[in-house]
């Protein structure tokens, strides 16, 4: 019994790290309906950006914000300078830039930190005795703290595109840029703030989950194909269904991998991706996605 | 003389043109082995096989519009027939090139068989699962596929004359079979896009709902085109695994995807020369980037042109270069007025002649120069 | 003074104008109609007016230049254009809708706007939560004339209102169009290839013929007109 609850939550950390770079991945597609291939790459580099200010002296939790901040900044130029100018329909293009970006980011982090494994501190108490017992398993307070942050995270954009006049004017974007420029949206703004948002979260994640990965250039590959594993599962347009899909994904491949010894850890991950195509034989818009719906 | 120097299709200077730079390719290929030393012409070798796969994937992705992140995956497949059918159960090469090929083929159209429901980004999801999924498997069955700590011995035996002798020989011998290749993989799209099929192709890209009620049956035509194309990645893989001789999970990874990607678009989508200048450039770019500067920086180099000549040479290579040759010489459709009959009235678009050597691009994309 | 003064605008796709040198004045409260067959560049006209395609010339309203204005910037001006094949936005629900059409103001007297559209067209309240795609082709297009409304705009324009609805929910909704002219002094421009119900609510009318736009005259001289008649009314 006992095993079976660590199980389940250490499937359920890993998958609360899909949700929430899942969600930066929403952002985008609320914006531009683009994948952003490099979003994981990003947030790897905000994670060595929080470090930098780090080892400059800052308090963590301040060189989070700080890279937070840099992030926010940074996706926005990157929408303006090598995505926008490509047009609204250039999905070749588009994907080509973010797999270059996916290069740059990548490399460039090695040459600027070297390619060996930085320690990264956790802004809550991280020594071997800080958890909570939970069902006789342990829970880390660096783990609930990533659990809450996302928790957070996800409320907010949730009330961000069900409540608000931006929010709306976002979902009206993603869904007809045409109509949204006819009633008076900025639509390329509202695009790119979409970028700066998702780059934001993602500076988020890099740095929060950088203690328990140990801070490395390719921290956040693995996590990036599972994250929008999650998003499409999810539904793109759905905050929540993104993190719940990731949650899923994440206690269901861990059982899976556990429990059932064909598998056994090496096809693990595969898990996650076969759940991927089955559902999207059986529901092309996710499990949580609205279905376009549309009468002539 | 002012330029661009202009020539009508189809006249005699037109032909000699073509001919030209047909008899220019065989001369270049045939010479190389004489030209560059046997370590080069093994690099040439190496990229004219990522050439291959790019073929595969541009029939997909070019020609049909239909993303792929998965293309690795049908690479990996076949070179990994291949590795366990000559290593393991003792096959010939030739063999297992076969089998490779088929079993794509049958893996293709069954990845296609999805990619009826969906379309797009969420397309390119599915392909990438499959492109990720084929490294665990191979890790998984280790005692098969050797694993993380690989598969070793591959070869391909060239035939017993004195020409393909040796270790030079024997680089030599794989240099032609991968021109042999690559020409046949050209030939098959070449004859795929210019015949009914090709035509049911570009009218499901361009508008489906319209190919539909012209009669295309689009199932067929998407899983088969699927199909096709992973059987010629597949051929790549197998032609990788005999002259690498060496194959581990990593070597089918999601990079050799994106690498793949990129020479497809730098070397210009849906063109025929394309996909050789993508192979090229995807080889030896890292190399000469690795060049100029050790380490990582090489990697920020290469993302950063690959950026760049998204920006800077939207049509690929091979659309740079067209613009570039159209500056200086053009050719002409035949003017419709033939002289043995009455003119012909404007309203009649010129037939220009299907003669040999005769490229033929769907519309909106470029052609070859 | 008019409330829009277009001169000598030329616009296309990129592949050349279809609009050759256009003249066209709409007063504030009045309904005008502009008249073409298909393809003779009505949506074209349209677009070029609300800025969502590149024209040239001289594009006034209320005596300010527009034309280099952008197409968000002219609906903040008070340009509304009901576009055609209604755009709504088919994933919002029909209040979201309504909601997103009043982006450009600011909150004040929104809710008394939806009540009024939501009286105007009550198949639009009864279906308030339902996704804007599952309406019928009537009611979306009652949805995007309401749309339009919500920004408070000084002009609506509607390219073809009347496609693909039934003669009676045609009559429905021009009646519906008067009652905005009449109630809230609205200045309307239609373009239509359904003649006779759009001069019934016009006071001038134009041509346009393959790019070119006549003079204007009086609707009801023009609805008289028997070549008119024979090339447009079917008659």
């Amino acid at each position: 019994m006992d095993l079976f609850v660590a199980r389940v939550v250490d499937g359920f950390n890993n998958g609360v790290i899909y949700g929430f770079l899942a969600l930066a991945l929403v952002c985008v597609y609320r914006g531009t309906g683009h994948l952003n291939l490099a979003q994981g790459e990003m947030a790897m580099f905000s994670a060595f950006t929080a470090y930098a200010f780090y080892a400059a002296g800052l308090p963590v939790v301040l060189a989070i914000l700080g890279a937070c901040v840099v992030g926010f900044i940074a996706g926005g130029v990157v929408e303006r300078v090598l995505i926008r100018p490509l047009g609204h329909h250039a999905d070749y293009s588009i994907l080509l830039v973010t797999i270059g970006l996916f290069l740059m980011l990548n490399a460039g982090a090695g040459v600027i930190w070297g390619g060996d494994p930085l320690p990264f501190p956790a802004p809550v108490p991280s020594t071997p005795d800080d958890y909570i017992s939970f069902l006789g398993t342990r829970l880390r307070y660096q783990q609930i703290l990533v659990f809450v942050v996302l928790v957070v995270v996800m409320v907010g954009l949730f009330l961000l595109f069900r409540f608000t006049r931006l929010g709306l004017a976002m979902r009206a974007t993603a869904s007809n840029p045409d109509s949204a420029r006819l009633m008076g949206m900025r639509v390329n703004q509202i695009n790119g703030l979409g970028w700066m948002m998702a780059a934001g979260v993602g500076a988020l994640i890099g740095a929060l989950v950088a203690p328990s990965t140990t801070l490395t250039t390719g921290m956040m590959f693995n996590f990036l194909i599972y994250a929008a594993a999650a998003a499409t599962l999810g539904g793109f347009d759905s905050p929540v269904g993104a993190v719940l899909a990731g949650i899923v994904l994440g206690v269901v491949e861990n059982l899976v991998g556990s429990y059932v010894d064909w598998v056994g850890s090496d096809l693990k991950q595969a898990v996650a991706l076969v759940i991927l195509l089955a559902v999207l034989m059986v529901r092309p818009t996710g499990l949580f996605g609205t279905k376009k719906v549309e009468r002539v | 003389m002012s330029l661009p120097y202009r020539i009508p299709a189809g006249s005699p200077l037109d032909r000699g043109w073509r001919l030209a730079r047909v008899a220019a390719v065989v001369v270049l290929v045939l010479a190389l082995p004489y030209l560059v030393a046997t370590f080069q012409l093994s690099q040439i070798t190496s990229a004219l096989i990522l050439a291959v796969a790019v073929v595969g994937l541009n029939l997909l992705s070019g020609f049909a519009g239909q993303i792929s992140l998965g293309h690795a995956a049908f690479f990996g497949i076949g070179a990994y027939t291949t590795g366990v059918m000559t290593v393991t159960y003792d096959y010939g090469a030739w063999t297992s090139f076969v089998v490779g090929m088929l079993l794509c083929f049958v893996v293709g159209v069954a990845v296609g068989l999805p990619a009826l429901r969906v379309q797009g980004m969420y397309l390119a999801l599915v392909t990438l699962a499959v492109g990720v999924l084929l490294p665990s498997l191979i890790r998984r069955f280790d005692d098969l596929t050797g694993g993380s700590s690989g598969l070793f011995g591959m070869e391909l035996a060239p035939p017993d004359t004195a020409y393909f002798a040796g270790r030079a020989g024997e680089t030599v011998w794989m240099y032609y079979v991968t021109v042999g290749a690559l020409v046949l993989s050209c030939l098959v799209v070449w004859n795929l896009m210019n015949g009914r099929m090709g035509r049911a192709v570009v009218a499901l890209r361009d508008n489906e709902a319209a190919a539909i009620v012209m009669g295309v049956n689009r199932a067929f035509v998407r899983t088969v085109v699927f199909g096709i194309s992973a059987a010629i990645a597949g051929l790549a893989g197998s032609l990788f695994a005999v002259s690498a001789g060496v194959l581990t999970p990593e070597s089918v990874s999601l990079l050799l995807t994106i690498n793949l990607l990129v020479a497809m678009v730098l070397g210009g989508r849906a063109s025929f020369w394309g996909p050789v200048f993508g192979g090229l450039i995807i080889y030896f770019v890292p190399i000469w980037t690795s060049d100029l500067s050790q380490g990582p920086i090489s990697g920020v180099l290469f993302g950063a042109l690959v950026i760049a000549l998204v920006f800077l040479m939207p049509g690929g290579l091979t659309g740079g270069l067209t613009s570039l040759v159209h500056r200086v010489v053009v050719v002409e459709p035949r003017p419709p007025v033939d002289l043995n009959e009455d003119p012909v009235p404007d309203a009649v678009p010129p037939d220009r002649p299907e003669g040999p050597g005769e490229e033929r691009v769907p519309a909106g994309h470029t052609a070859t120069g | 003074m008019s409330l829009l003064e277009v001169r000598d605008m030329h616009a296309g796709y990129g592949g050349g104008d279809v609009l050759h040198g256009v003249d066209l004045t709409v007063h504030a409260g009045e309904v005008v109609v502009v008249l073409g067959a298909n393809g003779a560049g009505k949506t074209t006209l349209m677009r070029a007016v609300s800025g969502m395609i590149p024209r040239r010339g001289s594009v006034e309203l209320d005596g300010t230049s527009i034309v280099r204005e952008s197409a968000d910037g002219i609906v903040r001006r008070g340009v509304a254009q009901v576009p055609q094949g209604r755009g709504t936005v088919v994933d919002l629900t029909v209040e979201e809708n309504l909601r997103a059409g009043a982006h450009v103001r600011r909150g004040k007297g929104l809710a008394e706007d939806l009540d009024r559209w939501f009286t105007t067209y009550p198949r639009l309240a009864e279906r308030r939560r339902q996704k804007a795609g599952l309406l019928s082709g009537g009611e979306q297009q009652m949805l995007a004339i309401s749309r339009a409304m919500m920004s408070r705009p000084r002009l609506l324009l509607c390219d073809e209102p009347s496609l693909g609805l039934s003669p009676l929910l045609t009559e429905e909704l021009f009646a519906s169009l008067t009652s905005i002219n009449q109630e809230l002094g609205m200045a309307i421009l239609v373009v239509e290839q359904n003649a006779m119900i759009a001069l019934g609510i016009a006071s001038r009318g134009y041509l346009l013929e393959v790019g070119d736009l006549g003079p204007s005259r009086p609707a009801d001289e023009i609805a008289a007109d028997d070549s008119i008649r024979a090339a447009y009314l079917g008659a």
